[in-house]
């Protein structure tokens, strides 16, 4: 499929991996350009089985995402209306890649704040580069609070205590203090991101279309279901995944290399070493 | 005059912060008449308009709070009287402060266990001074479980396996540990603890009322709502703030300011500190 004629996306697809370069001078701010493009993107990569994980970047050095485009805000009625039945507008774009059966992972070298962390919060995934990300949610500076899902993604994410510093103390987070927060995975040397992500995006990418589809809404059955309502839905997903003629051709491809054996079973420590001589000790 | 007839609480206000420095020798124990003042001081900062953030510290180095009296619990009957259906005392004390629409911060230098563990739960952040205070649940050694909260509170904040080791493990949890729990924000060296916390509660003291309350009511709602509904409630609360005159004036300030060009947008914070100047000057 291809991705053609977008404003501020500029999309490249290589090895089942959507990398999306945001471009939208002078700020990166969340406009109406954004959004279009944001919109468009969602419903064609949807629907493009070719896809199977999504890397948000910016081509602006200093920031990933500035903030949503207050100019659009400060033109709110004086009424506030009644209230939402249903999600709508721009936080329906960003809540929709929660359920999309793909992995969304947000690569975080620069400023972000406002809306632009909350559609980074909205990302299967954040991580941050030591000395360049700064993360912040600073909606309360202008006397309003963050509407685009960032109540929720940093409550749930961080716990109430440290949601609420976040949004009311106004303070910059770095890289390190938002890993130590859990606001973003790990927070990585500015020289290692971009090869961490492009081992972690090819290493996803390696897995199924139809595993990552039923690992992710087990993912979203734990938020959303009950206990016992989650674990029976978990054993429903797990036995559609066993059934698979892939999954079985995996199991047996696996054995047959020596799965289960003594050597093949101390893989995973040959694979560290290999990956610290790519990235040094940050694993 | 507001703030009066406290014996336990020392307590400052200073531009929407207002300080409680907890008071009680020989070692700040939880005592009924603590309890009274926590209640007290609850119930006065609700009416009070100009306070917007409460932070509670010690007079005592070594403790913020020892624990719960221990010698009232003795006093309990032989047997447990019926399930209660509704809050306890002690409940509504703490709850007033998770729900009041005004923010509350421990700034914690000393041993706080126990009931006084429980106290600083309740409140919306904890911060700690790095080898000087110590956080902990020790009801399960005596015998007792808590009943502040505590077992409600802490599987919510840090999840079920750590919450358990704190709970049933009755050990001390020195704040870097805290820290990595999740029990506390953050840990901070003692000498930068104090300005972090003023810092903090100044900033937050310079918004406007109205925004803190929203802010605070959608991360409540987080932890009470299935993600969607929760989701659509922030819109409407996000629809409220937005459409307040003084939203309006500070995100035309923030225009006007700087916002939303390269150079600003690189130092936001500065941009917020200056439209803020502005609007305190009027």
């Amino acid at each position: 499929m291809e991705y053609k004629d977008y404003k501020v996306f500029k999309i490249e697809i290589k090895n089942a991996i959507a990398w999306v370069t945001i471009d939208n001078p002078p700020v990166n701010l969340i406009n109406m350009a954004f959004l279009e493009d944001m919109d468009r993107f969602f419903n064609q990569v949807k629907e493009d089985d070719d896809v199977k994980v999504i890397v948000f970047q910016s081509a602006d050095p200093d920031i990933f995402i500035s903030h949503f485009d207050v100019t659009a805000l400060t033109d709110f009625p004086e009424e506030p209306g009644p209230a939402a039945t249903e999600l709508q507008g721009w936080k329906k774009y960003f809540m929709d890649f929660r359920t999309l059966p793909k992995v969304t992972i947000a690569k975080i070298e620069g400023i972000v704040g406002g809306g632009g962390n909350e559609f980074a919060l909205s990302m299967d995934m954040r991580f941050g580069a030591i000395g360049k990300a700064v993360f912040s949610q600073t909606e309360a500076a202008v006397g309003i609070i963050a509407g685009g899902g960032g109540t929720h993604w940093l409550t749930r994410l961080m716990g109430r205590s440290r949601a609420l510093e976040a949004m009311l103390g106004l303070l910059p987070y770095s890289a390190k203090m938002a890993e130590r927060y859990g606001w973003i995975n790990r927070a990585l040397p500015a020289d290692k991101i971009g090869p961490f992500v492009e081992i972690l995006a090819n290493s996803i990418a390696y897995v199924s279309a139809e595993t990552i589809a039923i690992v992710k809404r087990s993912v979203v059955v734990a938020e959303e279901m009950q206990r016992k309502e989650g674990l029976l839905e978990e054993g429903r997903l797990f036995a559609i995944a066993a059934a698979s003629l892939d999954s079985k051709g995996r199991m047996n491809q696996a054995l047959d290399s020596g799965l289960q054996t003594r050597e093949a079973e101390l893989g995973p420590k040959r694979r560290l070493e290999e990956l610290e001589k790519l990235l040094g000790d940050i694993l | 005059m507001p703030y009066e007839g406290f014996e336990l609480l020392k307590i400052r206000v200073n531009r929407g912060v207002l300080f409680a420095t907890i008071n009680n020798p020989p070692m700040n124990l939880l005592t009924d008449e603590l309890y009274g003042e926590f209640a007290k001081l609850a119930m006065e900062v609700a009416t009070d308009d100009k306070v917007k953030v409460i932070v509670f510290d010690s007079a005592d180095p070594d403790y913020f709070i020892a624990h719960y009296d221990v010698s009232l619990l003795l006093k309990y009957p032989d047997k447990a009287p019926p399930k209660p259906t509704d809050l306890h005392g002690g409940h509504q004390i703490y709850e007033a402060y998770r729900t009041m629409p005004k923010i509350s911060i421990a700034k914690i230098e000393g041993r706080v266990r126990g009931g006084g563990g429980e106290f600083c739960l309740s409140l919306d952040m904890r911060f700690g001074a790095i080898g000087k205070a110590i956080l902990g649940q020790i009801e399960v050694p005596l015998g007792i479980i808590p009943g502040g909260g505590g077992t409600q509170r802490l599987p919510r904040l840090i999840g079920r396996s750590r919450a358990m080791e704190i709970v049933v493990g009755g050990m001390d949890f020195p704040a870097d540990i805290a820290e990595k729990y999740g029990y506390i924000n953050r840990a901070l060296p003692p000498d930068e603890l104090t300005p972090f916390v003023e810092e903090l509660a100044y900033r937050i003291a310079s918004y406007p009322a109205e925004t803190i309350a929203l802010a605070k009511k959608a991360v409540l709602l987080a932890l009470e709502k299935p993600i969607v509904e929760g989701l659509i409630e922030e819109t409407h609360l996000f629809n409220l703030s937005c459409v307040s005159v003084v939203a309006k004036e500070r995100m035309s300030l923030f225009l006007q300011m700087g916002g939303q060009t390269r150079e600003g947008e690189l130092d936001i914070f500065k941009v917020v500190e200056k439209y803020t100047k502005k609007i305190e000057e009027k």
